[in-house]
């Protein structure tokens, strides 16, 4: 109950699912279709995201926003991702990070921008959420949906593996 | 070292060109089944209309329960203490509230409401069946309370989410009662309590303190229609 007077406590968060949702279902199916290669799984995962959306609901300003979008596209990739991750396993196949995504992206800026791309996929988001969004710790771990120590273990080993990148490229 | 307003810099400039090479969203078409379409209804009426939501589920539960129970039962009030009554337990992460015994009748024409809401809270909506009624008011900030109580029946389920919540045991009149205090500034406060004479539960909840929760609390009466 706590949790759903939360999110009625301000009028504006009223019709703010509906709304995300009309504007941008066919985004987030495209992200998980480019994932998961099924429209079923995909359906499967953006219900997944939608759930995770509608908890961090308040969170959520501007519906139509840059940064509503980029946040609709981490949670969406990162379900997508730990769908096709657990059909793997269940598979018995080996799994890489990022593997099964296969929508190439050049970051096409400096150094230390092609280093983000290197990361691996839940650790840039991580990185993304705290640095790009400003999010802290305790909301980046309800965001993804996972305790605030492996939020700040994502944070800090994503920083730690963008410096050690960052010397290999001879960029610090 | 990658110093914190690089990061942030960088962090936005990939994110910018990751958004940029992902289509526009009004570009994207759809193709979700009739099913997923339902869930997601569902799940946009239970995020968007919370209370109204709730309230319909508890009380179409109890409704339900007592729709299928056939009939009212009498007992001996001793054996139903001892026996019967509201139990709460952890599930998920959620107290959770559940009666076992028989289910109550509702009184007819009764009702209950608060005589007191703190200053600049008027009511701003009710939803009400035989079963139980919900009251949601408002001040002049947006800010809200509600107030709900349902009739006491086997299977009505009542969850107070208990992350970052402490939990205080106290009294509304003589009925023991639980006060959930949210530890995040901007999260409900909430109380809870039974009434085992009357055969309901009452719940009421809202950004006020704990102290004038138990004030509306204490000042609930019922009113003969």
């Amino acid at each position: 109950l706590l949790i759903y007077l939360q999110t009625i406590e301000n009028p504006k968060d009223r019709g703010k699912l509906e709304q995300l949702y009309l504007m941008y279902r066919g985004f987030m199916q495209h992200i998980a279709i480019g994932i998961l290669k099924n429209d079923q799984d995909a359906e499967d995962a953006v219900h997944e995201a939608f759930l995770l959306i509608a908890k961090n609901i308040s969170k959520i300003s501007e519906p139509e926003s840059s940064k509503t979008r980029a946040y609709i596209w981490i949670i969406t990739e990162r379900k997508s991702l730990d769908l096709y991750r657990s059909r793997k396993r269940r598979a018995e196949e080996a799994l890489t990070e990022a593997a099964g995504y296969e929508e190439p992206f050049e970051s096409g800026g400096n150094g230390l921008m092609e280093c983000i791309s290197y990361l691996p996929d839940r650790e840039r988001e991580a990185l993304l959420l705290k640095y790009a969004h400003g999010y802290t710790i305790q909301e980046i771990s309800r965001m993804l949906g996972i305790s605030y120590a492996a939020a700040a273990k994502l944070v800090e080993r994503a920083k730690a593996k963008l410096e050690k990148l960052c010397h290999e490229e001879g960029i610090l | 070292m990658i110093s914190e307003e690089e990061l942030r810099r960088a962090a936005i400039e990939w994110e910018k060109a990751r958004l940029q090479s992902l289509p526009e969203p009004e570009a994207c078409g759809n193709t979700f089944s009739p099913g997923f379409e339902r869930k997601i209804k569902k799940l946009i009426q239970r995020t968007d209309h919370p209370a109204k939501y709730w309230l319909k589920r508890s009380l179409a539960c109890v409704l339900l329960v007592g729709l299928l129970g056939g009939g009212v039962l009498t007992f001996h009030s001793g054996a139903r203490a001892a026996f019967w009554g509201w139990t709460i337990e952890m599930v998920d992460s959620f107290f959770t509230y559940r009666y076992k015994g028989p289910s109550f009748s509702p009184s007819q024409n009764v009702t209950y409401s608060p005589t007191w809401t703190p200053d600049g809270f008027q009511e701003l909506s009710q939803d009400a069946s035989g079963t139980g009624k919900s009251i949601v008011y408002q001040d002049q900030n947006g800010k809200k309370i509600i107030f709900c109580y349902a009739l006491n029946s086997e299977g009505f389920l009542l969850g107070i989410g208990s992350e970052n919540t402490t939990v205080q045991r106290t009294f509304v009149g003589e009925h023991s009662a639980d006060l959930y205090l949210a530890q995040n500034e901007g999260e409900a406060n909430t109380i809870v309590w039974t009434d085992e004479a009357k055969g309901y539960i009452f719940w009421t909840a809202g950004l006020v303190s704990g102290d004038d929760l138990i004030a509306i609390a204490e000042s609930v009466q019922s009113e003969t229609s």
